[in-house]
């Protein structure tokens, strides 16, 4: 007889428990009632089939039940999320609720591409000795003090995600910490959860810091003249910088302090342990002199033409966000050819295929989602149509605790691409709602700091500190911490954007 | 440290007055051990005693089997053999084994089935850990009659161990470094003992960590310097000269690891095996409480079970 502990049993257990949530969500969305236009002109090809209304739930009822059932496959088993995708995917296609062309087109290939230019260009500037180089000034900084340690530690772990994405900026800070503890003999998780905190808020500063922040870029529709009637417009790098790098730092420097009280034993013991190494004389560290300036230089030109896009666009005619994508595909290019001897490396091994095609999966059931209705039954349920205006002051938190909770559990991409519609449909009828944008963003990161397995810089860290030191980090123990963390971050993003986006 | 006999264990092997030489007239290790083997092949059918007497004489080539001054096992596996057949000899004024600088007065022969690694190991132990009482040899030999050297050999151990533990295998360390050393002398210790990792102990001798080679280059050239293409960009050993620089002044406890395989002398042999495995290491530490007792590195531990 198998014991409860048996790892066959517990995965029954799971796809058990993965389908009746599957099964229960596809009743609730068989009660959802059908959207009165529009979703049917999405099927041209199905409305005359049957009743439409008993069409579009049958449409509901697979999407959320898919749905769901990848929202669980995320939660219980991160090695089978993607082959649950797949199947869910499969399905969707099988009972025609997607058509071939509309799933190609919901992958959003764009998204995922301007991704692989970024994971090539990260690739090349590590080979480079770019990252080897910031490590290597830092634990060779002179009358370097806990506070200070620490402070550092924290910006580069907030500023890195918004220039490489999030995971390789954790695999990079999270090296440091290991030298530095390794070196003074230090538990490291205190540090690993610190700096991994800095770097699910820092991910929110650039639209490249997470792949939440370009889906939202790239999707959002946002007014910034909500009177004059002009359609909403995508976001680009630049609103990014003006608007929610500020709100980064804000929220940087209010979890630093949390952080530092949180654990002010293990800061104290590694301003003692500093002290005793300056006392005596020996670094951090080999002192060596790395080749720099070129991954610099590179990194530099990549950002400089990334940040311009907007103005490129403009000059050229584009559509909006097109150089957004075709600049990091042009310089993971250009390093490709120059650096030809490497190029298949930086493909099969920087590139995170696994998960790029997790996201396209979801991209493509959220469209089905969105196109079957159920989307806007849900914007219908936050806010009603013909029913009174929508409250900022309600919605804004509302938006912020929302995401900030699902993405405390569930990866904040599948709460995002679900809510993008929902957004889309409560700004395009009430345009001074557009804030909500960056309400979502926040939400979405910030939440990712709740729970251990929030975000994948969350996942990356807890793996990297199993596999060097056998730690495993306690559900309750993040917890702990991650809600005050989760909080207070989401507190002062909302704060700023109720005070600083008056309608 | 002696472990509990368990009901499957393999079956003691049981020396036999018939196979005892009391007070031996033989001064030469070959004349003696074929005397031997010629003693078991008498009353063991299935030993082939010219195959036999090479197997010993070659093992004996390969290393000496002294286990303690004055004592020595030699030994071999046989094909054809189900059980393990022990002979013993003594010798008052000590035979020559080359090799040795004492006199071996106390011989004691055992053939194993060459399937069976912990016959011959639990026949050492159980010789071994009679003569952890100094007067054990003297009296053995003042015996003059098989059936008293056998009844002896009985006394105060009624049957052999039914497990070989790790206290039975392990062998002394050869080096230690103490806890308050810097990383120069960790460098001296292995460059000059050729071992990679040494064990590191505190004043009372309680085992504090491991220093090892790995550790010292991963000092020199961290993780993150392993994420760039190519290192010939440091042709002159850059990584390697803060550290040269300042090796005395530098803490052993940077090149410590507390990740080590360690069990404690009372554990079977086995949990050895298992925890040199399951750490990937090459040296496992045996324990008695805190403080080091001795070591099994790899090359002992499968010389022990795949050798010996």
């Amino acid at each position: 007889m198998s014991s409860p502990s048996n790892p066959k049993r517990v995965v029954r257990l799971q796809f058990a428990a993965m389908f009746l949530v599957a099964a229960l969500a596809g009743w609730l969305a068989s009660l959802l009632p059908a959207p009165a236009a529009g979703a049917a002109s999405v099927y041209p090809d199905l409305a005359a089939a049957a009743s439409p209304e008993r069409l579009l739930s049958l449409r509901q009822i697979a999407a959320v039940s898919i749905f769901a059932m990848i929202i669980c496959a995320t939660l219980m088993f991160e090695e089978r999320r993607l082959g649950v995708a797949f199947v869910g995917i499969a399905t969707l296609l099988a009972l025609k609720v997607l058509t071939l062309s509309e799933f190609v087109h919901s992958t959003e290939l764009h998204i995922i591409l301007l991704l692989v230019g970024m994971m090539t260009l990260v690739g090349a500037l590590k080979d480079m000795g770019f990252f080897t180089w910031i490590i290597q000034s830092i634990i060779n900084a002179k009358r370097m003090t806990g506070f200070k340690f620490l402070a550092i530690l924290m910006l580069l772990s907030g500023v890195m995600p918004g220039i490489v994405d999030e995971v390789t900026s954790i695999v990079f800070v999270l090296a440091l910490v290991f030298q530095v503890c390794d070196t003074l003999k230090l538990r490291p998780t205190p540090f690993v959860l610190m700096s991994v905190m800095a770097t699910n808020v820092g991910s929110t500063g650039t639209m490249l810091g997470n792949p939440v922040g370009i889906l939202i870029g790239t999707k959002a529709e946002y007014h910034w003249n909500p009177g004059s009637g002009d359609p909403g417009v995508p976001l680009s790098f630049g609103d990014f910088i003006v608007h929610a790098t500020p709100i980064m730092f804000l929220s940087l420097l209010a979890i630093f302090f949390v952080l530092l009280v949180y654990y002010r034993k293990d800061i104290r013991l590694l301003d003692e342990r500093l002290a005793e190494r300056r006392a005596s004389h020996v670094g951090l560290g080999p002192m060596v002199e790395i080749p720099y300036r070129r991954g610099l230089a590179i990194l530099l030109g990549a950002l400089a033409f990334i940040a311009s896009h907007h103005p490129i666009e403009h000059a050229l005619g584009l559509e909006p966000n097109t150089m957004l994508v075709a600049a990091p595909l042009a310089i993971a290019g250009l390093l490709m050819v120059f650096r030809s001897h490497r190029a298949r490396h930086y493909v099969e091994s920087s590139v995170e295929w696994w998960s790029l095609l997790f996201f396209m999966m979801l991209f493509a059931v959220s469209f089905a989602m969105e196109h079957c209705g159920v989307t806007d039954v849900i914007a219908g349920m936050i806010a009603p149509e013909g029913g009174a205006a929508p409250n900022r002051y309600l919605l804004t938190p509302l938006i912020v605790a929302i995401t900030a909770v699902g993405s405390a559990f569930v990866d904040n991409v599948v709460f995002v691409s679900t809510f993008i519609p929902i957004i889309k449909k409560i700004v395009a009828g009430a345009p001074e709602m557009s804030p909500l944008w960056w309400a979502l963003l926040f939400g979405a990161c910030f939440g990712g700091n709740i729970t251990a397995i929030g975000s994948t810089a969350n996942l990356v860290a807890i793996s990297m500190l199993g596999k060097k030191y056998s730690i495993k980090v306690a559900f309750l123990e993040w917890l702990k911490v991650g809600l005050v963390v989760g909080i207070v971050s989401c507190a002062v993003a909302t704060g700023v954007i109720l005070c600083y986006y008056k309608a | 440290m002696p472990s509990k006999p368990t009901a499957d264990a393999e079956p003691a092997p049981v020396l036999s007055e018939h196979e005892v030489l009391c007070r031996t007239s033989a001064v030469e290790s070959g004349a003696l051990i074929d005397e031997m083997v010629r003693l078991l092949a008498a009353r063991h059918p299935a030993v082939d005693p010219s195959a036999a007497l090479r197997a010993v004489l070659d093992r004996e080539a390969e290393a000496p089997t002294f286990i303690a001054p004055g004592v020595a096992m030699p030994h071999a596996r046989l094909e054809g053999i189900e059980e393990t057949l022990v002979a013993a000899a003594t010798s008052e004024k000590g035979v020559r084994f080359p090799g040795s600088p004492d006199p071996i007065r106390l011989v004691v022969l055992v053939l194993a089935p060459a399937s069976a690694p912990a016959a011959y190991l639990r026949v050492a132990a159980g010789v071994a850990r009679r003569l952890q009482d100094p007067a054990f040899l003297d009296e053995i030999v003042a015996r003059t009659t098989p059936a008293d050297v056998c009844d002896f050999f009985r006394r105060g151990s009624a049957e052999l161990p039914a497990e070989v533990c790790a206290a039975d295998i392990m062998e002394r360390p050869a080096a230690v470094l103490r806890e308050t050393d810097s990383v120069k002398d960790a460098i001296d210790l292995i460059v000059r003992t050729g071992r990679t990792e040494i064990p590191v102990v505190d004043k009372e001798g309680a085992l504090v960590g491991e220093a090892s080679a790995d550790e010292v280059l991963g000092l020199c050239i961290p993780d993150y310097l392993l994420w760039m293409e190519d290192l010939s960009v440091f042709s002159n050993f850059e990584p390697f000269a803060t550290l040269l620089r300042k090796e005395s002044s530098t803490w052993l406890a940077d090149i410590t690891s507390d990740d080590y395989a360690s069990v404690t002398v009372d554990q079977p042999a086995i949990a050895v095996a298992e925890a040199l495995a399951r750490k990937d290491a090459g040296v496992c530490y045996v324990l008695d409480g805190d403080k080091l007792a001795g070591v099994v590195t790899l090359p002992h531990f499968l010389n022990k079970v795949f050798r010996d």
